[in-house]
């Protein structure tokens, strides 16, 4: 039996002031794919994930996400930010963040129910940091509240899990955890995850999509000439075929260098 | 006549009751302004109101509910204007701050008769303060309350990351729009005991001076509202002891406050 696709966009485009965001992107990922996003800063990576989570709509094309519009499969659907968005100084404990994830109709009055509050300490135990329940979100690390924002994801079951530069603001401490805990959410849901950091991604993704307005899809790990002419405009015999993602700075590198001589 | 004698005064007690509830309302309402950052908005919409009390003078129509109707309007205004413009919205707010309070000047110069002192409106008045002002304090009181409270997770979600509420299906668009005509039902029911332009400073001081002390928001609100409604009090006794008008009695001590607790070691 075929499986239907987790994601699925059919020839999206995304308009800005007249200049396309997104042209003609199509992309189709199979239930419990982990794909990494990258491409250059303005490219369409965030616009990509937005149009995903239905906080952006799609001026051509459809968008599906698990058969249904992005705006009804939301419960189903996880999202961990990007640290910068939040409001620095807001007083806000790290067990109200997770709450945010459980559904909007269930939540009432200042504090969580019973039932909830177990939830909320499961979540955080699995992502390790069950003891800074209490705590307050703005005295955490970097790291630490990264995996805020994940048990956050984590609290709603979700079956897409959609990452925006996760590794963004983390030290390599906390690089190293988010990676351990990738690996143990792998396989478990559909993951996207858009990121500058090749490191964290190349090893574990099982596909690659490039974006710079248009894209380009790779069912493995390994980016093509095309990809890289797509993301950096570097000319296609400096890179060999079958380069893997972490190698891709050092082939950058090397081809500048290989220009200016 | 001493302070314990004018306690008995019906004025004294409706005075210090419309206090206690304008000290409710802006600890609370002033938290919510405070940690989305949009006291510039506050201000604008406590400055424009100023065009309501004009135009119900020169008008004569009742100050009241003209003033709100005026100060309503003004306030959906800027939140719609500020919507469309991100990058504008000091810009914004500035012209309908600036606006509101020239027309304001401008129809109380032409209005007909003896306009009174003009201090009142815009440094407050515990001879203002009808019993009719309380009833609709502690409507307003109430209906804060209620949505806080019903409200209060979602509250929290937008006010932490809007973009987030969003994606988890919250009508964010609705939340600044209930808060600045909020903002602006608060604002003129404080005009008799702080006045249009002080207004903001207790909104903003008392939840400033316990946000970095808090660990959630419902914490903030509880703190803020109590040195609100305490700081209401203390000048109102100040207003009568040194015949002040009520909105410097209660700034004053709140901008000590303020300085006292930048100057106190943070946690």
């Amino acid at each position: 039996m075929i499986q239907s696709p987790a994601i699925e966009l059919n020839n999206v485009s995304v308009m800005r002031d007249g200049r396309a965001l997104l042209d003609k992107v199509s992309l189709s990922l199979a239930p419990g794919e982990f794909t990494a996003v990258i491409g250059p800063n303005g490219g369409g990576k965030s616009t990509l994930l937005k149009v995903m989570l239905g906080l952006i709509d799609a001026d051509a094309g459809d968008v599906r996400m698990l058969g249904k519009k992005p705006s009804k499969a939301r419960t189903r659907v996880g999202y961990v930010p990007q640290q910068i968005l939040n409001q620095p100084g807001f007083p806000i404990r790290v067990s109200e963040v997770v709450a945010m994830g459980l559904p909007v109709a269930r939540s009432r009055g200042f504090s969580v129910r019973e039932r909830q509050a177990d939830r909320i300490l499961g979540v955080l135990e699995e992502v390790g940091i069950a003891d800074l329940a209490e705590r307050s979100f703005q005295a955490l690390s970097g790291g630490q509240r990264q995996r805020v924002y994940i048990a956050r994801a984590l609290i709603g079951e979700p079956e897409i899990l959609l990452f925006d530069e996760p590794t963004a603001n983390i030290d390599p401490d906390g690089t190293y955890c988010f990676h351990e805990l990738l690996e143990r959410l792998h396989k478990r849901m559909t993951m996207v995850m858009v990121s500058h950091d090749f490191s964290v991604t190349a090893p574990m993704v099982d596909s690659v999509a490039c974006v710079n307005s248009r894209l380009i899809y790779n069912a493995d790990s390994q980016l093509s000439r095309e990809m890289l002419a797509l993301i950096y405009g570097v000319h296609t015999d400096a890179c060999p075929m079958g380069c893997y993602l972490s190698d891709l700075s050092n082939l950058v590198i090397e081809h500048q260098h290989h220009v200016d001589h | 006549m001493w302070i314990t004698d004018l306690i008995f005064e019906p004025f004294m007690q409706q005075a210090l009751v419309a206090a206690l509830l304008v000290g409710y309302l802006c600890g609370l309402i002033g938290t919510l302004v405070v940690v989305k950052r949009i006291s510039f908005v506050a201000g604008g919409i406590a400055h424009a109101a100023y065009g309501g009390v004009g135009l119900a003078r020169y008008f004569a129509l009742p100050v009241l509910p003209t003033t709100a109707a005026y100060s309503i309007a003004m306030a959906l205004l800027m939140g719609w204007a500020t919507r469309r413009s991100r990058h504008r919205t000091e810009a914004v707010v500035g012209v309908i701050w600036a606006g509101g309070m020239s027309l304001g000047v401008v129809l109380m110069q032409y209005s007909p008769g003896y306009q009174g002192d003009l201090g009142v409106w815009l440094f407050g008045s515990m001879l203002l303060i009808q019993p009719n002002d309380l009833l609709w304090l502690a409507a307003l009181a109430l209906l804060v309350s209620v949505l806080f409270y019903g409200f209060y997770p979602l509250l929290v979600a937008v006010a932490f990351e809007e973009e987030y509420a969003r994606a988890r299906g919250v009508a964010t668009d609705v939340f600044y729009p209930v808060l600045y005509v909020l903002i602006a039902l608060t604002v003129v029911l404080a005009v008799r005991v702080v006045g249009l332009l002080l207004v903001i400073a207790l909104m903003t001081i008392p939840p400033l001076l316990v946000e970095a002390r808090s660990n959630s928001l419902a914490g903030m609100v509880g703190r803020s509202v109590c040195i609100s409604m305490l700081l209401c009090l203390i000048g109102i006794v100040l207003a009568v002891l040194l015949d002040w008008p009520p909105g410097p009695a209660i700034v004053l001590p709140a901008c000590g406050l303020y300085v006292l607790e930048r100057l106190l070691p943070k946690r």
